[in-house]
């Protein structure tokens, strides 16, 4: 017996099925509710967590561009010429 | 043209609720689920024959659709919009229940019952028996199966309603079919043999 033909069968009859239909609609009002009123905590930890963060990654930027521009001044010279030379 | 029916049909009641639930008015949304709560119901039946399972589905189908209404621009059918969301809940659930693996395997009468007529049956009883056959599958395969067999859906729907190309579906239904196809056969051999 083809299984796959006769499993199709089946599905042709499956499909008419009438489904139960619930009714929703107060459930799922009194759960949007409940999640409007519930505090959100972890909101105001974020936000915190991330300027803090946002403030470190400014400072350390700005940090390592004045060091760079402290050890590459000495060198200034040597670079521009090396330039010029066409060697960089 | 009849302006009265034009502005009564539900394609325009459903984009006014949508864009005051958008809103947060609650009594909108409340209109959008009772309007669609049929059509999700029938849906989810494919995914849970559980009825509290079920009821849960389509909670939960409406829960989530709320929470990224805003995310909804109107450029389709909201009945639309909601059935990819109705989809991919049914998935998850599908995805879950295979790791608490809540799959019942297929038995002798299972067998027997594949191999009778199916017109002696109620859609209900053929329902539940395609169920079970699906449900020995993986969640992708039976998901393609599920659409294209019992939603009747075409493969050019099954990949707009998935994401998937249209090659994608063709392939994962041959491949779907073919394990089903494995499985069913297995077992209709275990029957014959115990038969004997």
């Amino acid at each position: 017996m083809d299984m796959m033909r006769q499993f199709d069968r089946w599905a042709e009859r499956a499909r008419w099925e009438a489904a139960p239909t619930p009714d929703v609609s107060a459930c799922v009002l009194r759960r949007l509710q409940g999640a409007q009123q519930a505090p959100a905590p972890a909101n105001g930890w974020f936000v915190g967590f991330a300027a803090a963060t946002a403030a470190a990654a400014l400072i350390c930027a700005w940090v390592g561009y004045v060091a760079w521009i402290e050890l590459a001044e000495p060198w200034q010279g040597w670079l521009h010429e090396l330039s010029g030379w066409g060697v960089l | 043209m009849n302006h009265a029916t034009q502005e009564t049909s539900p394609a325009v009641e459903d984009r006014q609720d949508v864009r005051l639930a958008q809103d947060g008015d609650g009594v909108a949304y409340a209109r959008l689920v009772h309007r669609h709560q049929g059509a999700v119901a029938r849906q989810m039946w494919r995914f849970t024959r559980d009825a509290s399972a079920h009821a849960e589905l389509v909670e939960e189908v409406f829960v989530a659709s709320y929470l990224s209404l805003r995310g909804y621009r109107g450029t389709g059918p909201f009945e639309h919009w909601l059935r990819k969301i109705a989809m991919r809940t049914g998935l998850a659930f599908w995805r879950a229940g295979r790791k608490r693996q809540e799959i019942k395997p297929l038995d002798e009468s299972f067998a027997a019952r594949m191999a009778e007529e199916p017109t002696g049956y109620s859609a209900g009883e053929a329902g539940e028996l395609v169920h079970r056959a699906l449900a020995t599958l993986a969640p992708r395969d039976r998901l393609v199966l599920t659409l294209m067999h019992l939603e009747g859906q075409s493969v050019a729907e099954v990949a707009g309603s998935t994401g998937w190309s249209a090659t994608m579906v063709k392939v994962q239904a041959w491949r779907a079919r073919a394990r089903l196809k494995k499985a069913l056969e297995q077992i209709a051999e275990f029957g014959s043999r115990g038969a004997e």
